[in-house]
């Protein structure tokens, strides 16, 4: 069984009006887009007054996640304990994604040090190394697919719709924590405790789409219904009118939605099962560099 | 469906229902003993089935069903052993009868539906709910005597994690779930079932089947990840592998197990920053409790059959480090006092705000000093030996005299009188309903044992 | 380009409600009046606040208390189209009440949960004559109550300072005082401007902060206008 992703990350209106940068990001595994097994990430930087790094922390959120997540789902696909994975997906992943998002930082931090003015943005002394992570703070939505199993991994806001059979249904559970933008986040100290991992065996049916958003998404329609509805009508979509008027379109229908709903940036990652019908296999542009800009 | 659906929300995570799930809503299956149940909601799934919310001849209750690569003669025949002895004791949740569908292959059983108030150790590390120290420690105790409990009728785990244990955060209460993995103590087929990371070293290698020592390496792992909020094998050297699969986790839990705090080999220590509960953790218990930890994996790792520490030493610490605890003066949080810290002048710190800690009273009972905070109550254990732990039944607790709130006293709720010899020599007698003061050097006979009130 | 997938499209709403204290004592020295002078010369620029982020709905609505409480405006008006009736003075202070009233139409629902958090501006010249203790906890007991940025603005020397600290609820933030129509006037446009501006942005904070700070980052406070200290109430 094949899969497929892409996707579109948009800078929010708002954003745009005040002159600051996307800080969403978007990015998959293997880089061609296609595979029988396939993992995708999008997450949100933060956007309060002291997040000044929180761009370059959702870029390296999908990139640590996407490798993680793609490499345990490669190790484990054959075996046939699902127990085990599911078990493992649930209590190791957390604490390797958060791991890996910190020393992800502290490189980084390493090479480029937080400058007088960031410091003062963030509100800790410049020599307080262990507060600067904060700085990069993001949230997490990333799935990892194979032929035996799903698993999704969420920290923080943002949403994972699927579509099996005509239903639209939200794997992951709800955290009641999260409202009033205030969101858990890859920065919060033993960030791994706030995670949500769902972990889906496949039996019988399978998806015919997976759709991961940022909450920018999410939050420009009047209600919840009418995001899963959005989800009904790509699913139906990609069946009537095929892959590629689907992506031609995500862009514009993501700055139209940016405009008229939340101001926020959104990114939206759709996966969909399907051998790939392109000759060459070739990334979307600009998917992963989109908003990188420091 | 007021309950059912509280029953989902057991954790602050709502589920919404898989699509994919085995038995429709709705869908009647046939009991073992000829009733018709019906599922009524998919609750939630695992790896090896599908639990729904049911309703039983009116009563609620739930039903598993197996996925039909689990749904084998074997599971079925352990189901029916298991049905047949019934459950150790009312902390377990077991299965009460085998279910069969006309039209749906495979089987599943009914057991009783788990209440709203209890909630998973999971929760509790994921941050969804802080218990006490108080809580914890009585969830503790209640596990060891479980498992006690568990093997006295001559059956053991097969695979239990902190996925299977439920507790009240309020009061500590623990419920011991799926429960369908209970096997005759030595008699099953190994296998791993679950992780490896509550499993005895020796069936990880798949050297040994479970019985009641493998399940004393789990008790002791499941303790310690509930009071330090960190594996006991997850040190430095978990910290290095990238991809845990399952050869990583044959040489982490099985072939090359070292305890982080192993006194004599440090090199699978905790990383200060990735893994800092277990350091921070680690130093807020008395010695006592470190001390049983260090036994439990060094010798419980080298030496299966002896060297593991039993459930009744386990359940006696728990009770030891009730009486510990004290609250700090500035700030409220709970401590531990350690008796047999180095230096008994020595100053100690509240974890939490740092400051110095007040001892309150104690009293000295049987050898060991029990805390008397203004919140304490003491038990039929604490004063005659021969009695079982009776937590619902207080003999004593700490009150205020009614006219003078800074006289403070013990409260005889037992219904005997004790006797009492204040620091003069002066002897009283304390009937069901009064208190005596608190004073230095006070003496009290409780009839089988003398304590002495210590400030 | 095909049809936008799925349903309505809706900025956020954003909650702006006044919570006025219409005692008798307000009619003294013509506070009322100021009152409702300040909050009429700050329409136009909420109004421009809201034209410049498109993306927030502000919906206004007001409280008044006195003997009781009532909403002086109850349903949630687009700032484009409000207009403030005046308020008149007489009867003593039901503080605890309007908070009440306010605590439930917090509740979810009405509210939902892609609103951006609501802006409480609690204003009072003296000291609640009801339970005041039990209306705040009714508030705080709301997750969009305690996510609410809540301001107060104390008018004139007897105002309780220790009940709106509480309503307040951060110790880094201040009863405003407001001494004369010139500091009123001031704080009700730095309220209905710099605070609504900063509320209406989307910008996420993560839970730990909110734990110290607010959820909704509060520009400087203006200075106290203590120069022109001749009409002291």
């Amino acid at each position: 069984m094949q899969w497929q992703v892409f996707g579109q990350s948009v800078r929010g209106a708002a954003h745009e009006r005040r002159g600051t940068p996307n800080q969403d990001a978007l990015g998959w595994l293997p880089r061609s887009g296609a595979g029988s097994s396939l993992v995708a990430a999008v997450s949100d930087g933060h956007g309060g007054a002291r997040y000044i790094r929180s761009h370059v922390g959702a870029r390296l959120a999908v990139r640590v996640s996407t490798r993680l997540i793609h490499s345990f789902a490669n190790r484990h696909k054959d075996a046939a304990n699902l127990s085990l994975i599911k078990r493992t997906a649930e209590e190791w992943l957390p604490r390797a994604v958060a791991r890996a998002w910190l020393d992800a930082v502290n490189e980084d931090l390493q090479r480029n040090p937080l400058s007088q003015l960031e410091a003062e943005a963030l509100g800790t002394p410049r020599n307080d190394l262990d507060g600067h992570a904060i700085a990069y703070g993001a949230t997490l939505v990333a799935v990892g697919i194979t032929n035996a199993f799903v698993i999704y991994v969420q920290i923080g806001d943002g949403e994972i719709l699927t579509v099996t059979d005509g239903r639209v249904l939200q794997p992951v559970p709800k955290d009641d924590r999260l409202v009033a933008n205030e969101t858990t986040s890859l920065c919060a100290a033993e960030a791994w405790r706030d995670f949500r991992v769902a972990f889906q065996p496949i039996t019988q049916s399978r998806s015919s789409l997976i759709l991961l958003a940022t909450d920018g998404y999410s939050n420009s329609f009047r209600n919840q219904a009418g995001f899963l509805q959005a989800g009904l009508d790509i699913s139906q979509m990609l069946r009537a009118e095929g892959a590629m008027r689907v992506r031609n379109s995500l862009e514009g229908w993501l700055r139209d939605t940016t405009k008229i709903g939340s101001g926020d940036d959104i990114t939206v990652a759709i996966l969909y099962p399907g051998k790939s019908k392109s000759r060459s296999h070739r990334p979307t542009s600009s998917a992963t560099t989109r908003g990188a800009k420091r | 469906m007021n309950s059912i659906q509280s029953a989902v929300d057991a954790s602050f995570c709502r589920r919404t229902p898989n699509m994919d799930q085995i038995l429709r809503n709705g869908q009647r299956v046939q009991t073992a003993s000829q009733s018709v149940c019906v599922a009524e909601q998919f609750l939630g799934g695992g790896g090896q089935g599908e639990v729904y919310s049911a309703t039983l001849g009116g009563k609620a209750v739930a039903l598993k069903w197996y996925y039909p690569a689990s749904a084998t003669p074997e599971q079925r025949k352990a189901l029916e052993t298991l049905i047949k002895r019934g459950a150790p004791s009312d902390r377990f949740l077991w299965p009460l009868e085998l279910a069969d569908a006309n039209n749906t292959s495979g089987f599943g059983y009914i057991m009783p539906l788990r209440e709203p108030r209890f909630k998973g150790i999971v929760d509790m590390m994921k941050r969804r709910i802080e218990p006490s120290f108080r809580a914890l420690v009585t969830v503790g105790l209640e596990l060891s005597h479980s498992f006690l409990q568990l093997h006295s009728k001559g059956l053991c785990y097969r695979d239990i994690s902190f996925g299977n244990a439920f507790f009240d955060p309020a009061t500590g209460e623990v419920l011991i779930c799926d429960n369908d993995n209970v096997a005759v103590d030595n008699q099953s087929a190994s296998g791993v079932y679950g992780t490896p990371r509550f499993m005895a070293p020796e069936i990880v290698r798949g050297d040994a089947v479970p019985s009641t020592q493998t399940d004393l390496f789990s008790l002791a792992v499941l303790l310690f990840y509930m009071f330090m909020m960190h594996h006991p094998l997850e040190g430095r050297k978990e910290l290095a592998i990238k991809c845990l699969d399952l050869p990583a986790m044959k040489r982490l839990y099985g072939t090359e197990p070292l305890f982080i705090f192993d006194p004599a080999d440090q090199s699978n220590a905790p990383d200060t920053q990735h893994q800092r509960n277990a350091v921070v953790f680690w130093n807020i218990y008395p010695e006592f409790l470190r001390e049983l930890f260090i036994k439990a994996f060094t010798a419980g790792i080298s030496d299966p059959n002896h060297g593991r520490v039993r459930e009744s030493h386990w359940r006696a610490a728990m009770v030891r480090l009730r009486d510990a605890i004290i609250y700090c003066s500035h700030c409220n949080a709970e401590n531990f006092h350690d008796e047999a810290a180095a230096a008994p002048a020595a100053v100690e710190q509240c974890w939490s705000c740092r400051r110095q800690l007040q001892l309150p009273p104690r009293i000295y009972l049987r050898r060991v000093s029990v805390m008397l905070n203004h919140d304490t109550t003491l038990f039929a254990h604490h004063t005659d030996e021969e009695q079982q732990y009776n937590f619902a039944k207080p003999i004593a607790a700490v009150s205020r005299h009614p006219r003078d709130q800074t006289i403070w006293g013990l409260k005889n709720l037992s219904d005997r009188t004790w006797s009492t010899t204040n620091s003069k020599g002066e002897i009283n007698d304390v009937a069901p309903g009064r208190s005596v003061t608190l004073a230095a050097g006070t003496r009290i006979n409780f009839g089988h044992v003398e304590g002495e009130i210590r400030f | 380009m095909t049809m936008r997938p799925g349903g309505e499209l809706a900025t956020r709403p954003l909650h702006f409600i006044w919570i006025a204290d219409c005692s008798g004592s307000m009619a003294v020295d013509g506070k009322i009046q100021s009152l409702n002078t300040a909050i009429k010369e700050a329409i136009p620029h909420m109004q421009d606040v809201a034209d410049e982020n498109p993306n927030a709905q502000v919906l206004v609505r007001a409280v008044k208390f006195s003997d009781g409480a009532q909403w002086h405006l109850s349903q949630p008006t687009d700032i484009a189209d409000f207009k403030w009736d005046d308020l008149e003075a007489g009867g003593v202070t039901a503080m605890g009440m309007a908070l009440g009233i306010v605590a439930d139409q917090l509740k979810i629902p009405p509210m939902t949960d892609r609103a951006l958090p609501p802006v409480l501006v609690l204003i009072s010249d003296g000291q609640p004559t009801d339970d005041f203790a039990g209306g705040l906890q009714a508030l705080m007991q709301e997750p969009w109550g305690r996510k609410a940025v809540r301001i107060a603005i104390a008018i004139g020397e007897d105002a309780d300072q220790e009940v709106l600290k509480k309503f307040i609820g951060n110790p880094e933030l201040r009863p405003l005082q407001a001494n004369n129509p010139e500091a009123l006037i001031k704080y009700i446009r730095w309220v209905s401007t710099a605070v609504l501006k900063s509320a209406s942005s989307p910008a996420s904070q993560t839970m730990a902060s909110s734990v110290v700070g607010l959820n909704v980052p509060i520009p400087a406070i203006p200075d106290e206008a203590g120069s022109a200290a001749d009409d002291v109430w």
